[in-house]
């Protein structure tokens, strides 16, 4: 059982609050993913955790033992840290080994437990080489591979995919996540990368500003994130957004856009709300593109109840593989929309676009909440 | 053949420009050092020699066109008497002050004459059974150039002694600044704590204080603690400039260690002492050497302290010994003084040698990204 509990934890480093007291549970065995813009509090949160930082509030418990003021090697925990923090002048086998010999493990056991651990992230046959003669994916492993062996209740991850290559970044992504299957430890795991963040976690905390804005599993923060903020951090290309009023239509309620747009909204309980600012957001994946009028058959369109009709100018086209995107733009804003390559949509053409207005989201102006 | 030399060629031709522009310094930097040890291998009359390439060896006088040579004469105290050769022409002789008992070359009666210089015995004037007088030439010594004969004459010297001194001296001073550097620097760099910028800048601004002006109040430390003229009066003074520029110079290699590293040492559960011990010290291992290196040749070449505190020629080091014993009034024993620099160079530049791989080794790399 290891399960890490913040309890209005907070982190002041002089006049400014890094976090502001913050609660969060992490179950046992959970992979839990701490997402933010850099300078959110999500790295300063993780360092509370190992020990690294001084709490200057609130109370952290692990696996039901207080540990505020324990120093990190009694907290049960390892981490792996983004620069991976190797000894250089230890082989990797060394490297792995360092906090069992601490410990004064006996040696038989230490090597089988390299060993095994080697085997796990195929490092065994690098097991007497130094770090510097290690390629950078590698040296990710071995930092890994020495969290591993302490087969700590608690494994902190700050950044560690951060300093590779784009290919070797999806890789690694995949082997963490099959790890996690494989080792049972609670995981706490601190990026900037959405991607990572959607793909990799069991539950996904985001926060901002030192506070966080939500909690849970990638699919609830996509679908529906309870602010601006959210749902602007997750998704890629990210939600366009468009500042608008909300007027009454008939027994309804609609969106009024600059350029006299006016978007029928399929959400009558807003009636009362006639005359709000709003932010109006989007996805660039429940934008379609009609021409002469007649929606293509993009996505499952033919489902779509209610979609608005924008007309746009192409502006960019940028293709992915199957997919491509698109920016366009309209009287309202220019913004952001994913398509089917054969879509057929070229640079300065004058299209009609469909929002699918079933899946739009509205923010309250002032608050930014979810509507 | 053509096609290894020109391999060698297409290897060598993109460094010509390097090798072209480190010339001059190459030369600029090692001629003081050429002129040192042509110079201790230079017989004295050809040292003297002012018509010959001072570059170079000749054992050919300048004026006369004639070997080298030193005439045997007999000295003026001497009385006349039969003359007894000790050693055949054409053998080589040691000159007498470079022995404990020289072996005579020749008697006259029971005085004997000794060989003044390193050379061979070319001519006999007066030979074995004839009778030899005061002042008179009774034949002469070929001298070779180059000849090891200058450092022969250090045997006679204390410079062995004085070597010694400047050896213990470097290294004990060595161990106490290591010592103390270390810890210091590590603290300075690494923990926080009120004043840490402050108590850096003060033990900078000691090591700015000039020898020339603080032996002075050294001098008075080292009577009242009444070691002057002892070992122990360098030892104690040497460390007060080791200590801060070691200091400064270890706080750059601490500050350089990633503190990722640290951090991971904590939490692989290390005490800061173990920190130090096994993650730290081993990491700036070269920063460590290159601090020890600098404290044995500081104190190694140190001059004014040596000079004031130590009296007695028997417990000087190495260069005040040199320079007062081998510079007698306004004359310089050129030879004498230029083999005893060559020979007290040597244990600076077999530490450099040693030492020369970790200098350039990159230990930290790898350690982050």
């Amino acid at each position: 059982m290891a399960e890490v509990v913040l309890e209005n934890v907070e982190k002041r480093f002089g006049d400014v609050r890094a976090v502001a007291g913050i609660d969060l549970t992490i179950r046992d065995k959970e992979f839990v993913i701490l997402v933010g813009p850099s300078g959110c509090g999500k790295t300063t949160t993780l360092r509370m955790i190992a020990g690294l930082e001084e709490v200057s509030g609130g109370d952290i418990k692990i696996a039901g033992r207080s540990v505020t003021h324990l120093p990190p090697r009694d907290r049960d925990i390892a981490m792996v840290f983004q620069s991976y923090a190797l000894y250089p002048h230890m082989t990797v086998a060394k490297n792995m080994s360092f906090s069992l010999r601490l410990r004064g493990m006996p040696r038989d056991q230490v090597a089988t437990r390299v060993r095994d651990v080697a085997a796990i992230l195929g490092l065994s046959d690098h097991l007497d080489r130094k770090p510097r003669q290690l390629s950078g994916g590698q040296r990710q492993r071995v930092a890994v591979g020495a969290a591993l062996c302490r087969q700590a209740g608690v494994l902190l991850f700050d950044e560690p995919l951060s300093n590779l290559d784009a290919k070797l970044r999806v890789h690694m992504r995949t082997e963490l996540k099959r790890l996690h299957q494989s080792v049972q430890s609670t995981m706490v795991y601190v990026t900037h990368d959405q991607v990572e963040a959607m793909t990799m976690g069991d539950r996904i905390v985001i926060m901002n500003a030192g506070v966080i804005c939500q909690v849970g599993t990638p699919l609830e923060v996509y679908d529906r994130p309870v602010s601006r903020f959210v749902a602007g951090f997750i998704g890629s290309p990210p939600m366009n957004f468009f500042e608008g009023e909300l007027v009454p239509d008939g027994s309804g309620v609609a969106l009024a856009l600059p350029g006299d747009l006016r978007l029928s909204l399929p959400r009558p309980e807003l009636a009362s709300r006639a005359g709000r600012k709003v932010s109006f957001g989007i996805r660039p994946e429940h934008i379609s593109v009609a021409q002469s009028g007649r929606p293509l058959s993009d996505l499952a369109w033919a489902a779509v109840a209610s979609p608005a009709r924008v007309p746009a100018v192409i502006e960019v086209v940028e293709p992915l593989g199957h997919r491509v995107v698109v920016t366009a733009r309209g009287e309202a804003g220019t913004f952001q929309m994913e398509t089917e390559i054969h879509a057929g949509v070229r640079q300065g053409d004058r299209v009609d676009l469909w929002f699918d207005m079933n899946r739009a989201y509205l923010f309250d102006g002032e608050t930014e909440a979810t509507l | 053949m053509s096609s290894r030399g020109s391999l060698f060629w297409r290897r060598i031709r993109p460094s010509l420009l390097s090798y072209a522009g480190l010339a001059p310094f190459l030369a600029f930097a090692l001629f003081p050092f050429y002129w040192m040890l042509i110079t201790s291998l230079k017989a004295d009359p050809n040292l003297y020699d002012l018509k010959r390439n001072p570059f170079w060896f000749s054992s050919v006088d300048g004026n006369t066109h004639q070997p080298y040579h030193k005439d045997i004469i007999v000295p003026a105290s001497f009385s006349e008497g039969v003359i007894q050769w000790k050693v055949a022409q054409g053998a080589a002789t040691t000159r007498s002050d470079s022995v404990q008992n020289p072996e005579p070359i020749a008697f006259i009666g029971a005085q004997k004459i000794e060989s003044p210089v390193d050379g061979r015995l070319a001519a006999i004037r007066v030979p074995s059974g004839k009778i030899a007088h005061p002042n008179e030439v009774i034949g002469f010594i070929e001298v070779a150039s180059p000849s090891l004969t200058h450092y022969r004459y250090l045997i006679s010297t204390p410079f062995y002694r004085w070597l010694r001194v400047s050896l213990v001296t470097g290294l004990v001073v060595m161990l106490i600044t290591l010592l103390l550097a270390v810890p210091a620097a590590y603290a300075l760099a690494r923990l926080d704590f009120r004043g840490n910028r402050m108590l850096g800048i003060v033990i900078f601004l000691t090591y700015l204080i000039p020898p020339t002006i603080l032996f002075i109040p050294f001098s008075q430390f080292v009577g009242a603690l009444k070691i002057d003229n002892t070992i122990w009066s360098l030892i104690l003074t040497y460390p007060t400039f080791t200590v801060p520029f070691c200091t400064w110079l270890l706080m750059g290699f601490f500050r350089s260690v990633p503190k990722e590293i640290e951090e991971r040492a904590l939490l692989d559960g290390a005490t800061r002492m173990q920190i130090l011990r096994l993650v730290v010290i081993p990491v700036v291992l070269p920063g460590i050497i290159t601090a020890a290196i600098f404290a044995f040749t500081l104190s190694f070449q140190e001059y004014v302290y040596g000079l004031t505190f130590i009296s007695s020629t028997i417990n000087r080091t190495l260069p005040v010994g040199i320079t007062v014993d081998m510079v007698r009034g306004d004359v310089y024993f050129w030879g004498p003084l230029m083999a005893a620099a060559v020979l007290g160079s040597i244990p600076v530049v077999i530490v450099y040698a040693l030492s020369l791989d970790y200098f350039i080794s990159g230990m930290t790399t790898g350690a982050v990204k």
